[in-house]
């Protein structure tokens, strides 16, 4: 994950590219571009638009690396700041073509309940366990179908504190708003996400009985 | 209204509801987890959102759709590379070029400012000189291009170069009209070539075969005093 490669390294090498060194870049490609890569597909959900985005953050990289300080933040900030931003501008590119957006990769309202069900089918099992199975359907296929409905900042967020572990303060820099900002935005994605599932059948105070 | 200790627990329930995703990743300190630890007794939805975040953390849906580095998108974006820093080299050397013009005229600026004045005012006066010299040179061509002719004329500049035509002239009395003139010279199938001249005189052209013809009704028109065959001496007044 690019969250977790060792800070010394990356800043190593950023100094390296910062003097234009060709080969550092290379190194820093293959060390970071995944960890890019697989937080803009959850963001983007098209592999070809992964492509153009994280081309545009490796340019990016490239052209600023003598920016980059690191008395104001761990690099991993400063880069998933650069990610976040050109996800949003590869989006907001995309975007501009509706009609293709809303056919191809458009995320159907909470209230359509038949859409809902033809995700769930579709979707590929993550986790299996007796306890996570409500109403045969498998937690980790449920918290997908409500993951996938969230608001991108409300995505965005999560990702970032659950599988990149990044700080509120980390996050506000990343996503280039206030901390009380994210500190909101959390709890509310939290929230929905389990007023969602509750939809679905699963109570998470029930569960909380079951794992316990 | 809430009373202070309300506020306070309401404030508590706040602060822990925001430890709560690093409680689940266990990246508190010990303090802050004891501090959960013990709110988490006596609050259900704090107990609730500690489940909504494990559940979370373990269950974040991994996208079907993966995307790994390749030495083909890496190639692309070095071809991305060469271009940007081909583009910025570009204007590099502009900008040194355009250093070099700024240069080459602050340093001409230069010699100037610690030229005395009396030099400067020769070399002044030495190119108003040049630009005289070349002024005169060059209008005299200009001048002999202008067209010299100040009157009106009925003929056409053909009738000029005709080379079968003998040349008449004719003195014309003052009150006859140009109507008259223009009839006179149909009649005789004549062209005026030029005048009237500071004396009054026309000359008018025709062909060389009706020159005699043509002197001869241009003598018995009423209003011409004079007709000769240009080549004539006046031998007598009408």
């Amino acid at each position: 994950l690019a969250s977790s490669v060792d800070e010394k390294i990356g800043i190593d090498l950023i100094k390296r590219i910062s003097a234009k060194d060709r080969k550092a870049f290379e190194e820093f490609y293959y060390l970071y571009a995944e960890g890019f890569g697989r937080f803009l597909m959850k963001m983007l959900k098209n592999p070809d638009w992964v492509d153009e985005a994280v081309n545009d953050v490796m340019l990016t990289v490239w052209q600023t690396a003598e920016r980059y300080n690191a008395d104001l933040g761990r690099l991993s900030t400063w880069l998933f700041g650069i990610a976040h931003n050109k996800g949003l501008k590869t989006l907001e590119r995309y975007a501009r073509n509706r009609d293709t957006v809303l056919s191809e990769f458009s995320v159907p309202d909470d209230d359509d309940e038949t859409a809902s069900e033809q995700i769930i089918d579709k979707a590929q099992p993550t986790h299996v366990g007796p306890e996570q199975t409500v109403m045969g359907w498998q937690l980790g296929e449920a918290m997908s179908w409500a993951f996938d409905r969230l608001s991108q900042d409300h995505q965005t967020v999560i990702e970032l504190c659950f599988s990149e572990g990044f700080s509120y303060e980390e996050m506000a820099t990343i996503m280039d708003c206030p901390v009380n900002t994210v500190k909101t935005r959390l709890f509310h994605a939290r929230k929905r996400l389990s007023d969602m599932l509750a939809r679905k059948g699963y109570h998470f105070a029930d569960l909380n009985g079951a794992s316990s | 209204m809430m009373t202070n200790s309300k506020l306070l627990t309401a404030s508590v329930h706040e602060n822990i509801i925001e430890l709560i995703p690093w409680y689940v990743k266990d990246k508190l300190t010990s303090a802050e987890k004891e501090l959960v630890n013990k709110h988490l007794q006596t609050c259900e939805n704090c107990r609730n959102e500690v489940v909504v975040c494990q559940k979370t953390m373990a269950s974040l849906p991994q996208s079907a759709l993966t995307w790994k580095p390749s030495p083909a998108h890496f190639a692309g974006i070095m071809a991305e590379v060469d271009k940007v820093e081909a583009a910025s080299s570009s204007l590099a050397s502009k900008s040194k070029q355009k250093k070099g013009k700024i240069n080459w005229l602050s340093s001409l600026g230069s010699i100037f400012s610690h030229t005395p004045s009396s030099i400067k005012w020769t070399l002044a006066l030495e190119s108003i000189a040049i630009a005289g010299l070349v002024l005169f040179l060059v209008l005299p061509i200009t001048i002999k291009t202008i067209p010299t002719n100040s009157f009106e004329t009925l003929s056409s500049d053909e009738s000029k170069s005709s080379q079968n035509t003998s040349s008449i002239i004719l003195v014309l009395a003052d009150d006859m009209t140009a109507k008259e003139l223009t009839d006179l010279l149909r009649e005789t199938k004549a062209q005026l070539q030029s005048g009237p001249s500071e004396t009054g005189v026309y000359t008018v052209t025709v062909e060389s075969a009706a020159s005699d013809n043509a002197l001869r009704q241009f003598k018995t028109h009423v209003k011409v005093r004079l007709a000769l065959l240009h080549a004539e001496t006046p031998v007598k007044d009408r």
